[in-house]
């Protein structure tokens, strides 16, 4: 596959973790490639992107702070996040974003871009280049929890955590555009996140009351 | 001020939603490198030779390992038969063959590749009927005879080369019970039922992070179920006495009974030592499905004797529970699945022979519930099918079934806190088990279903806590019991707060950590509320008592006339009373330290047990205690499309004492949620090699949001029948919630559309064969 090509799928991320994989074909591409579902997809990814790595200075602009970061022509905005080093040095160090699945099935490394709900996992690090990244780490104002991430404490939307900070995100960016969602809404608004402890309903109420928080 | 019973919000639910909580794998080291498998692409063959120096001459490769960088030892839960690595053969697909650490996961991953490993390829086996012939094609283990075991299997004539448990129950007179049922115009009801392969699929995938001291001791953090567990296993495995071991637990993103032991641990620290730096390893999602522990299936074959008026008198039962190419962690699935087969109800006699067999496909391991979903999948599917033969209501029938409190299960365990009736009829009752479901347009049916259900804690097993007071009247919690999402630190910190009368937050928690923490068996068979919390409660009274020795002076009065809450000390029936503060004097340079020694409250709480005869069942009280639920379904089945939605849910679970109702609310809709994909659509598959074939949460599909059915028809009930030794009365609420939740739901569908499924999961394409079966010849396919 052609970076370009790859490019516009990864553009086209969605928060539906069905609809974003009916266009990128991860799985199918996985198993032509790899005989053994045992070797992972990067290795899959690597094997398409042939020789063509370069690599160069970008700027993220992430929780309103400018970051300088070298990456790959593969970097993922996740890896940035989570393993990557500033121009100087210095870690970038957000691992509020969760690496679940790293194939957009999941929703666990769920951030902003420009106000939309994206899986940090399966956007490029070039892409995100001149744009807004919110992470987990971005939503409070000092000590001053978002209404969402209030919401689901007090409903204690959460069990052991993991998939929290990309749920988190993802109901935040979902009341962003839709602040008075039905139930049916929240269901499909958040389908793109899984949660292996089964706080749905819990997820369900901080939602509601998030969205009566923030005026919807 | 009563802190136990009252909706708590979790102690670290804002680390959780903040992102500032710490996994494993957001753990960073200086000069920490990364490790990656290489595994067998075989299910079965003999490893001939494996060439590495490629691997080790790429740049960036630090250290690369095979079995013979390792002790020859053989690890195991209880019959020792694996190997960190492969020695000579390999038993499963993606069993670790070789490892590598490098300077990123990337060059790590490229090196594996690089490995050459020559194989012989050998025939596998996969038939766990076949596997438990005298004459199997195949033998796995060819050394079996020279394995070290720690638990005694019952006697037989002669083994079948492939088994590795066997289990029997004698219990009354079998032979006696079928023929009065022949006799006396009863039935006999015979059927075989089958669960699938189920994966923990806990979003946190396994992980470790390793660290040696130049004292050649070793640090482990890995987010486990239990750093004792984990301590020695690591020292096993490595050749180290366990005081050089340390384990850490970070947060823990889910285990589910996945996270038991640490072998992916013991290999990162294994390359640590090699390659003189920290090692982290975290397995890829499709690893972590594919080549970790998983709930293996198992077949069961029930037959049951009745009498007319449908009451059980005898049930025999013949189980195989379908193993891996290692026993690990599912050597106690074939003894543990039996609880159910007597489960709640009076049974004069029962007979059982269940046995675990090994085949090459992917290792049995612990996944919630521990044997008893599986077996309460044949039994609770049963009591509906003789429901209905006998013609009389499923709730009904099971009431008139039910033992009474201080009876004996035919099992020898005390029907002690006996809440399966309250749990039952409060079930049916709001779910309005008496109005049946609307019929609806075809192709939709409605139906409704119920099932009860057990969970046994197990035992011999101890807790141990520590509880430290600081001149401020706040206390300090050591425990090695792990939070893994169920509640636990919230919970104990609640005892705390009750027990000293101070708020949530003047209780810190020492989270688990084996250079600090004392020892805590394991989080795991719901067992932390109860023990933890009784060891807490009991390091609790230990720290008061001392500090109202140390008061008594000071406040010229008897210890036992002192009272010791919110930070005050105060004589009973008088306005006398110093504070916590008084008992620490001050000292140049250092503020206050104690005025004697350090105020430590230590407790240990154990229970024993007396282990059951493996050839008959049989023994004294074997479990530590036994908790109850029942939970009821109604579903729409499509009989074109095979479609089956959960219309409403209820899940009456009894907890003797609900510590925090919230949490165990969430327990409830959280169990509900994975036993509702349990019982419909998890299934791992498999090729004809062996190998898993939808390692994906994509193809292996766990609940989402959308097959939740929405809040207003989801219910959770609380039973509270307190537990004469459960701390302020409660027994754990971790795995009943999943137990009844598959035959609950079968139920349903054969209540709605008329026929049964016998082995889950309950996928569209059995329930439109089953429908289709049924249409062709007439009538139902089960009762
Ligand atoms: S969607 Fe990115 S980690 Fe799963
Ligand atoms: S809270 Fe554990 S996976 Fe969602």
């Amino acid at each position: 596959m052609s970076k370009e090509k790859e490019k516009d799928q990864t553009q086209g991320t969605s928060i539906s973790r069905r609809s974003f994989l009916k266009g990128v074909g991860t799985g199918a591409v996985a198993a032509s490639v790899a005989p053994s579902v045992l070797i992972d997809a990067e290795t899959a990814a690597e094997a398409q992107m042939g020789e063509e790595i370069t690599r160069a200075k970008i700027k993220l602009d992430i929780n309103d702070k400018a970051y300088e970061v070298e990456v790959e022509s593969r970097t993922t905005l996740l890896s940035v996040l989570r393993d990557g080093f500033d121009t100087s040095g210095n870690r970038v160090d957000l691992t509020g974003a969760k690496p679940i699945c790293e194939r957009g099935e999941c929703g666990g490394c769920t951030v902003q871009v420009d106000g939309k709900a994206v899986y940090s996992c399966m956007t490029l690090a070039l892409d995100a280049q001149g744009k807004q990244i919110t992470t987990v780490e971005g939503l409070a104002d000092g000590d001053q929890l978002h209404p969402v991430q209030e919401a689901f404490v007090q409903h204690d939307a959460l069990m052991c955590g993991f998939c929290t900070p990309g749920f988190v995100v993802a109901a935040k960016s979902f009341l962003d555009q839709n602040p008075s969602p039905s139930h049916e809404e929240i269901k499909e608004g958040l389908a793109g996140n899984i949660c292996r402890c089964g706080t749905y309903p819990f997820i369900f109420e901080a939602v509601k009351t998030a969205s009566r928080k923030m005026g919807g | 001020m009563a802190v136990v019973g009252t909706s708590t919000k979790r102690i670290d639910g804002i680390e959780k939603v903040t992102g500032t909580a710490e996994f494993t794998t957001d753990i960073v080291l200086p000069r920490m490198i990364h490790a990656k498998l290489k595994r067998s692409p075989y299910a079965h063959a003999k490893i001939l030779g494996i060439d590495t120096s490629k691997a080790e001459q790429m740049p960036g490769v630090r250290a690369v390992i095979t079995a013979a960088d390792l002790p020859d030892v053989r690890l195991g839960v209880l019959t020792l038969d694996e190997h960190l690595l492969a020695h000579d053969k390999t038993r499963l697909v993606g069993e670790p063959v070789a490892a590598v650490a490098a300077d990123t996961p990337e060059i790590a991953r490229a090196a594996c590749e690089q490995i050459e490993v020559e194989y012989e390829e050998l025939a596998p086996l996969f038939d766990p009927e076949e596997a438990i012939k005298l004459d199997p094609p195949v033998v796995l283990h060819e050394e079996y005879e020279e394995y070290e075991k720690l638990l005694e299997i019952a006697e037989m004539d002669e083994r079948p080369p492939n088994l590795w448990q066997a289990y029997r129950i004698r219990h009354g007179d079998i032979d006696d019970a079928f023929k009065k049922a022949e006799d006396e115009g009863g039935y006999i009801i015979e059927n075989r039922y089958a669960t699938g392969y189920v994966h923990t699929a806990c979003m946190e995938p396994h992980g470790a992070v390793a660290q040696w001291s130049s004292d050649g001791s070793l640090t482990l953090w890995a987010g486990g179920q239990s750093p004792y567990i984990a301590r020695d296993g690591l020292a096993k495995a490595l050749d180290l006495s366990p005081s050089k071991v340390r384990v850490i637990v970070p947060f823990v993103g889910g285990a589910f009974g996945g996270k038991l032991t640490v072998k992916e641990g013991a290999i990162a620290a294994s390359l640590a030592h090699k390659a003189g730096r920290p090692v982290k390893i975290i397995l890829t999602r499709a690893e972590d499905l594919a080549a970790t522990a998983a709930r293996t299936p198992f077949i069961f074959d029930i037959k049951d004797a009745v009498t007319k008026d449908g009451i059980l008198i005898g049930r025999k039962v013949t189980s195989i529970l379908w193993g891996g190419g290692y026993s690990g962690e599912g050597i106690l699935k074939p003894i543990f699945s039996t609880h159910l087969y007597p489960g709640s109800y009076r049974l004069a006699a029962l007979w059982v022979d269940s046995y675990g067999v090994y085949t090459n496909r992917v290792s049995g391991g612990a996944l919630r519930g521990y044997g008893c979903a599986e077996s309460a999948w044949a039994v609770e599917t049963q009591m509906d099918i003789i429901a209905r033969k006998c013609d009389i209501d499923a709730v009904e029938l099971r009431i008139n079934n039910l033992l009474t409190e201080g009876e004996r299960t035919a099992i020898t365990m005390p029907a002690h806190a006996f809440s399966a009736h309250e749990c039952l009829t409060k079930c049916a009752d709001a779910i309005e088990w008496e109005t049946p479901s609307e019929s609806l347009e075809s192709p939709w049916y409605r139906g409704k279903g119920i099932a009860l259900g057990n969970k046994y804690s197990f035992a011999p097993t101890a807790s141990s806590t520590e509880l430290k007071v600081h001149e401020d009247a706040s206390c300090e919690l050591r425990t090695s019991a792990v939070d893994l999402g169920q509640g636990a630190y919230t919970i104990l910190t609640q005892i705390v707060a009750d027990e000293f009368g101070i708020e949530i937050d003047q209780v810190k928690l020492v989270t688990p950590d084996t250079a600090i923490t004392p020892f805590d068996h394991v989080a795991g068979s719901s067992r932390q509320t109860f023990h933890t919390g009784n060891a807490t409660r009991m390091a609790c009274d230990d720290a008061k008592r001392q500090i109202r020795e140390l008061a008594a002076s000071k406040l010229e009065a008897d210890p036992d006339d002192l009272e010791v809450s919110g930070g005050r000390i105060s004589v009973k029936g008088s306005s006398k009373s110093i504070e916590v503060e008084d008992l620490f004097v001050v000292e140049m340079l250092a503020g206050k330290r104690p005025a004697v020694d350090e105020i430590i409250g230590k407790a240990t709480w154990e229970v024993t047990a007396s282990p059951h005869d493996p050839n008959t069942g049989q023994g004294e009280e074997p479990m530590a205690y036994m908790g109850h639920g029942a939970q009821a379904a109604e579903v729409e089945v499509n009989v074109e499309t095979g479609q089956v939605r959960i219309r409403r849910f209820v899940s009456a679970i009894d907890v003797g004492k609900a510590m925090n109702p919230q949490g165990v609310e969430m327990q409830n809709y959280g169990g509900g949620c994975m036993g509702i994909g349990i019982a419909l659509h998890e299934d791992m598959c498999f090729d004809a090699n062996g190998e898993m074939t939808n390692a994906s949460l994509m193809d292996y599909k766990i609940p989402s949001i959308v097959e939740m059915p929405l809040n207003e028809y989801m219910e959770s009930i609380i039973v509270e029948v307190p537990h004469q030794h459960g701390p302020y009365g409660a027994k754990g609420a971790g795995e009943i919630v999943v137990v009844p939740t598959s035959p609950a739901i079968g139920n349903a569908i054969y209540d709605a559309i008329g026929v049964r499924i016998w082995d889950q999961p309950l996928t569209p394409e059995k329930v439109v064969k089953a429908w289709k079966e049924k249409q062709a010849s007439g009538n139902g396919s089960g009762s």
